[in-house]
């Protein structure tokens, strides 16, 4: 206990210097000043705005990105609200009773209990990851290769579960990532793999104009054909403040939605999408009158809310623990985190102390902070909402071609940006989604590494898998996860062939 | 989990099927005239097209891995990894394309061409320009080939648009951030 406080409290001297300090606000403000604009989920902001953290040390770089996580996502909540336009999936839920409440003129009420729902959840997490962060990372000090073969097995069975849609079609995503992840040359031969000759492809594909153009540019592309290029009309916002009867009603359904987020977060591939419908279809079982959601209960705004929050920050704790990130979000932070020379896993804790408490310290303060501006700002979200889109995706496009050119100053990757934008639309229009993609680009080396050494420690027994206690059950994990999501699937397909006859 | 709201649609079924009731034969020429026009060859072209893409990435894949080392099990080479992958992607893409022909699915999309063209032109002529003609140039030919992609903007906002892009930007990324960016040709 009083270690733990300890390690707060260095992490509060690193996060409330004047400098990290200003990088968290900054961070948020700008994350939900993108995160507002329609399409534009918190994957693609924080993939837009990672060029800004390059020149930044690297627990200045962590900690504005993180701000600019959690910012994107209050934005995409507030969009959500204001102009039934979810911006990530995570958020699907928020719009069936925060629009329903906005288009009652309780716009306001839903934002600001959005607002403290996340703000609770965001301080409970945290103090989770900080508990639970080191015993976990004291366990992965005992991975060998193989179990973290069916560890990453298992997070990207765990993906599968946050894409919708085909099963085979994210798993056939996942292997593409991979592919993509092979393209340079190999570490241990040194032989050259896909690179078609290119020079510029032999230190690989850098996973910045990946992500720009997967979530980036085609997103931009899919708003352009939806929109043309309009402003959105907006519900008008009459008070903020949550009424005491709203007040009563809603804190339960926050505790409930941090709880399920919290731990549906934890767990790999779980993610926010999971923890939000989770807790919406939690509560709506347990309301007396289940007919009121969808009409604007702000029950069905606290929960969801409280557990897209939490769920995104118990994220960190694989992540920062075992190195494993649990989803795209969590990849972006890894990649950036490589940029930086930081290679996480275990060893973070002990060895960078300052970077893993400060990163933890500067969520408490962020959750505050966006708290703090997100009251007062309402109003301008509102506004900037109107801004015809064709205003302002040059200025967005601008943004993604500076920040990719500046990698290594070479045009080479602006081209690769393109080229994966227009995969993007291409995998979008055919229902196969981006996500799973990006998480076995980053998952793809560790992947590749550790399966040839477990196999080289065990003389090329591929049975070591299955028979060490830790990566057998993380393997029977897996196959459960795959059974489970397999079974809903078969039963959707036979919903949707009854509904076509 | 997810299994929750599913339970929901299962009321729609029931209600489906006293639809199916009256046609006595399920796959009658009227009936399927009102799904979709005529007898379609293919059941669900958007996964087919997704599956055949799969399937062309794996064996790509494949082909261009053809001659790598694969090495044996206990030392794995640089040859064995991408084949396992291709592999795999191939028997996913079939997966996806069998099931295409068997089940009923979404019809194949229509594809914004406009916003399509539009944005990746702009990309690419930045990159172009960039390095030759400098920052200001390039972002004002971004701004002015991306105009097009959406619903073009009267020529006094573009220009104001691409005016203060271009200072934002100088002053951003150039004055603020110091990269080493060329300015003017």
């Amino acid at each position: 206990m009083m270690e733990l406080l300890g390690n707060l409290l260095l992490g509060l001297s690193v996060s409330l210097s004047p400098d990290n300090l200003l990088l968290c606000f900054g961070g948020a403000l700008i994350g939900t000043l993108i995160g507002v604009l329609p399409g534009l989920g918190p994957t693609a902001t924080v993939a837009m705005l990672l060029p800004l953290t390059f020149h930044l040390p690297p627990v200045g770089a962590l900690i504005m990105l993180a701000g600019i996580f959690y910012g994107s996502q209050y934005g995409g909540s507030a969009t959500a609200i204001l102009v039934n336009l979810p911006g990530e999936s995570s958020s699907v839920v928020t719009c069936l009773d925060g629009h329903a409440m906005a288009r009652q003129g309780r716009a306001g009420v839903a934002l600001a209990t959005a607002a403290l729902a996340s703000l609770f959840a965001g301080i409970v997490t945290t103090v989770l990851i900080a508990v639970a962060g080191p015993p976990l990372a004291g366990v992965a000090l005992a991975f060998g290769p193989a179990e973290y073969v069916s560890l990453m097995l298992l997070g990207l069975i765990g993906a599968v579960t946050l894409a919708h849609g085909s099963v085979v079609k994210a798993i056939a995503m996942i292997l593409l990532g991979l592919l993509l992840s092979m393209v340079g040359t190999d570490v241990n031969s040194g032989d050259t793999r896909f690179t078609f000759g290119l020079p510029q492809l032999y230190d690989g594909i850098d996973f910045v104009p990946l992500a720009m153009g997967l979530f980036g540019l085609a997103e931009i592309i899919a708003s352009l054909e939806q929109t043309g290029g309009a402003g959105r009309t907006t519900a008008p916002i009459a008070s903020l403040w949550p009424k005491r009867e709203d007040v009563r009603q809603a804190w339960p359904a926050t505790v409930r939605g941090t709880v399920m987020g919290a731990l549906l977060g934890i767990l790999p591939g779980g993610g926010a999408t999971l923890g939000s419908f989770a807790a919406y279809s939690l509560e709506k079982r347990l309301a007396r009158r289940p007919e009121r959601f969808g009409q604007g209960a702000i029950e069905g705004v606290a929960a969801p809310e409280a557990a897209n929050n939490a769920a995104s920050q118990a994220c960190f704790i694989p992540m920062l623990s075992l190195g494993i990130p649990p989803n795209a979000i969590m990849a972006l932070m890894i990649g950036a985190m490589t940029i930086h020379g930081i290679t996480p896993g275990p060893q973070i804790m002990a060895k960078q102390p300052e970077l893993f408490w400060g990163m933890i310290a500067s969520m408490l303060i962020g959750n505050v902070i966006l708290v703090i501006l997100n009251l007062p700002m309402i109003g301008l979200w509102v506004r900037l909402l109107k801004v015809p889109y064709g205003y302002l995706f040059p200025a967005i496009l601008v943004f993604c071609c500076i920040g990719t050119y500046t990698l290594n100053s070479s045009g080479f990757n602006i081209l690769l940006m393109a080229l994966f934008g227009v995969l993007g639309y291409a995998l979008r229009k055919l229902d196969c989604e981006p996500a799973p993609l990006m998480l076995g680009f980053v998952l793809g080396p560790m992947l590749e590494e550790n399966l040839g050494r477990a196999l080289l420690l065990s003389g090329g027994d591929p049975s070591v898998f299955a028979t060490r206690p830790i990566s057998g059950s993380l393997l029977a994990a897996a196959g459960f996860l795959l059974v489970l999501m397999v079974m809903p699937t078969v039963r959707r397909r036979r919903d949707e062939a009854f509904k076509d006859e | 989990m997810s299994s929750l709201p599913l339970s929901d649609l299962h009321p729609s079924s029931p209600a489906a099927a006293p639809h199916h009731g009256p046609s006595t034969e399920p796959r009658d020429a009227p009936r399927s005239g009102t799904e979709s026009d005529g007898q379609p060859p293919v059941r669900a072209p958007q996964d087919l097209a997704a599956g055949l893409l799969i399937t062309a990435f794996g064996l790509t894949a494949l082909w261009l891995g053809r001659d790598w080392p694969t090495g044996t099990l206990a030392s794995v080479q640089s040859g064995f990894f991408p084949r396992m992958i291709g592999l795999l992607m191939v028997l996913a893409g079939a997966v996806v394309t069998g099931r295409s022909l068997l089940s009923q699915g979404a019809a194949l999309p229509s594809l914004g061409w406009r916003p399509l063209f539009g944005v990746t032109a702009a990309v690419l002529a930045f990159a172009g320009t960039v390095e030759f003609l400098g920052l200001v140039p390039a972002v004002l030919i971004l701004v002015g080939l991306g105009n097009l992609a959406g619903r073009p903007l009267r020529p006094v906002p573009l220009a104001l648009l691409g005016a203060a892009l271009a200072a934002g930007c100088v002053a951003l990324f150039v004055w603020g951030l110091g990269l080493p960016l060329r300015v003017w040709p």
